[in-house]
């Protein structure tokens, strides 16, 4: 499957960042990535969305040379990620788990991938110091982390995967256990990050408000395949993500079970008052108000509404 | 790549330093190790063959204890996987985490001898020092060292496939407890003038044939060594070690 981007990324033809070609993963009998083609263009913020399970860690782990795959390849920074894997790590910044060690301290932590990333000796400090005090763990920073809270650590590892300053950020499920003011310091964060540095960020998310606030581009993904890829807008009037609100009283059940079955009907649902179809794109509405003023029911208002990324989400993953 | 190695060693002494209860009880476990074999042996603490065997049986045990814990450890407290993410090579991370797991076990055999000998001295001084002879003290230093990588390299490869460190620890005790017991057994057939020989009995062996045996051991296990580290590193794929988790 291949799905080309028709959303407006950026103003000039982007370069490829990452490129899976054809791209599948078995791991013994069970298929965590299925034939997967997928560009993703430099400077921007993309998010791969998916269910658990739906193959979202293996191609980060492809991508870091972690996990070789079965068949098809794949590219990061114009390098093959099963003959320059090394090469490929030195440019990332990654978090695929908190990944800190726990019986250290927080300034510990960050000397050793400081260290690891062969920043200078007399430039540590200051780098260590810096990046605690953006996450105001400054103070605490002679803490055991075993000692601290999940968001604290869930901090403490971004701020290690940045201390380098790394051209390609990657992330998996970044926000778990952040509280939502740490949640939003994070995405301004990243925000500046990819403008200052142009650096390019991957994320990996549940969280699909996370993913509409921060992604300029995002693929949806379920069991292995992508199902859709786009920008967050793009993706909502491609996907039917537009739906049609009436408002009104006594909405026959007979007659919505018959529009249930139609082919224009991505979903439909009756909470008190409000009944709120999803259409497909094309399809009209006038047809519906004419069936329920016939039927009896009460009409107070209809109007259409923009759908949210959530809505595209679930009506990709039902319908496929 | 040197300094890779160090760094990785930087870490893993620091996680060790920071359980103090148990890196300090080892090395009281090996003072009183010491102590003991010292009132046991006397003064042929220093020179006999036997206590040559403790210095290299001391050792095994130790790096057992440690190496389980270097990558079935890191899989159980979810930090291999970003480790792995790193710019660091492969060979870095195993040499780094073998080193120590070496050092610390050399650390803790060169306590319990240090401690022996000063036992020794307290016991038997007679108005001049009792020193372990230089020979001795480089064959058993040696001895050590090829024992400490040979285990270390099997932990290795062990713990990169174990799930938990229980499971490395049991794996590594299965293999290496025997091969601890074994020895003992031979030692018992051997024939009586080379069974009193490594008693620590005085008699008069020739300093050749005893070095020839111990050049042998020491070649022999030079070879193991290689072979087992090689195996080690070339054994150390990313994608599998990740896929064990």
């Amino acid at each position: 499957m291949k799905i080309t981007v028709t959303g407006e990324v950026s103003s000039q033809k982007p370069q490829s960042v990452i490129r899976l070609e054809d791209l599948t993963v078995d791991y013994h009998e069970w298929r965590a990535i299925d034939h997967l083609t997928l560009d993703i263009p430099a400077g921007i913020i993309f998010g791969l969305l998916g269910p658990n399970s739906a193959g979202k860690t293996t191609t980060i782990r492809v991508l870091l040379g972690l996990v070789r795959p079965t068949s098809g390849r794949a590219w990061v920074l114009d390098m093959d990620t099963q003959t320059h894997s090394d090469a490929i790590r030195q440019q990332c910044g990654v978090l695929l788990e908190p990944g800190l060690y726990e019986r250290l301290s927080a300034e510990d932590n960050l000397r050793f991938y400081c260290r690891v990333w062969h920043l200078a000796a007399s430039e540590i400090p200051e780098r260590i110091h810096a990046s605690l005090a953006h996450i105001g763990l400054w103070e605490r920073r002679k803490e055991r982390v075993s000692t601290w809270s999940r968001g604290m650590k869930q901090r403490l590892a971004i701020a290690r995967l940045l201390i380098h300053r790394p051209s390609l950020i990657i992330l998996d499920e970044p926000t778990t256990g952040l509280d939502p003011i740490a949640a939003a310091a994070l995405h301004q964060d990243l925000f500046q990050l990819m403008q200052q540095s142009q650096a390019t960020i991957i994320l990996t998310t549940h969280n699909l408000s996370e993913a509409e606030k921060l992604c300029s581009l995002v693929g949806i993904i379920r069991a292995g395949k992508l199902l859709a890829l786009g920008p967050p807008g793009e993706l909502r009037e491609r996907m039917g993500g537009m739906r049609f609100e009436i408002s009104g009283r006594h909405f026959p059940p007979p007659l919505l079970q018959q529009w249930r079955q139609l082919p224009g009907v991505l979903s439909l649902q009756v909470q008190e008052n409000l009944l709120t179809l999803a259409l497909r794109p094309g399809t009209a509405t006038a047809p519906f108000l004419t069936q329920l003023v016939q039927s009896g029911a009460e009409i107070d208002d209809a109007q259409w509404k923009t759908g949210n990324l959530e809505e595209v989400f679930l009506s990709v993953i039902e319908e496929r | 790549m040197w300094a890779d190695i160090r760094t990785v060693m930087w870490k893993e002494w620091k996680e060790l330093l920071e359980q103090r209860w148990v890196f300090w009880g080892m090395f009281s476990q090996a003072g009183t190790f010491g102590v003991f074999l010292a009132i046991h042996q006397g003064i042929a603490f220093v020179h006999s063959p036997v206590s040559l065997s403790y210095w290299v049986w001391l050792p095994s045990i130790m790096v057992m204890t440690v190496i389980a814990d270097a990558f079935a450890g890191e899989r159980e407290r979810h930090t291999l996987e970003s480790l792995l993410a790193t710019r660091l090579s492969s060979s870095a991370i195993v040499l780094g985490k073998l080193g120590t797991a070496v050092g610390y076990a050399l650390a803790i055999t060169a306590t319990a001898v240090l401690v022996g000998v000063l036992v020794v001295n307290i016991q038997f001084y007679a108005g001049r020092p009792i020193l372990v002879p230089p020979l001795f003290g480089l064959l058993g230093a040696g001895l050590s060292l090829l024992m400490a990588i040979l285990v270390g390299s099997a932990g290795v490869l062990i713990s990169m496939r174990a799930t938990t460190v229980r499971q490395a620890q049991l794996t590594i005790a299965m293999i290496f407890v025997p091969l601890t017991i074994i020895p003992a057994s031979i030692l018992l057939e051997l024939p009586g003038p080379l069974q009193t020989l490594l008693l620590g009995q005085p008699v008069h062996v020739p300093m050749t044939e005893i070095l020839a045996i111990v050049g042998t051991i020491i070649g022999i296990l030079i070879i193991a060594d290689i072979v087992l580290l090689s195996i080690a590193l070339r054994r150390f794929h990313r994608a599998e070690v990740t896929l064990e988790s």
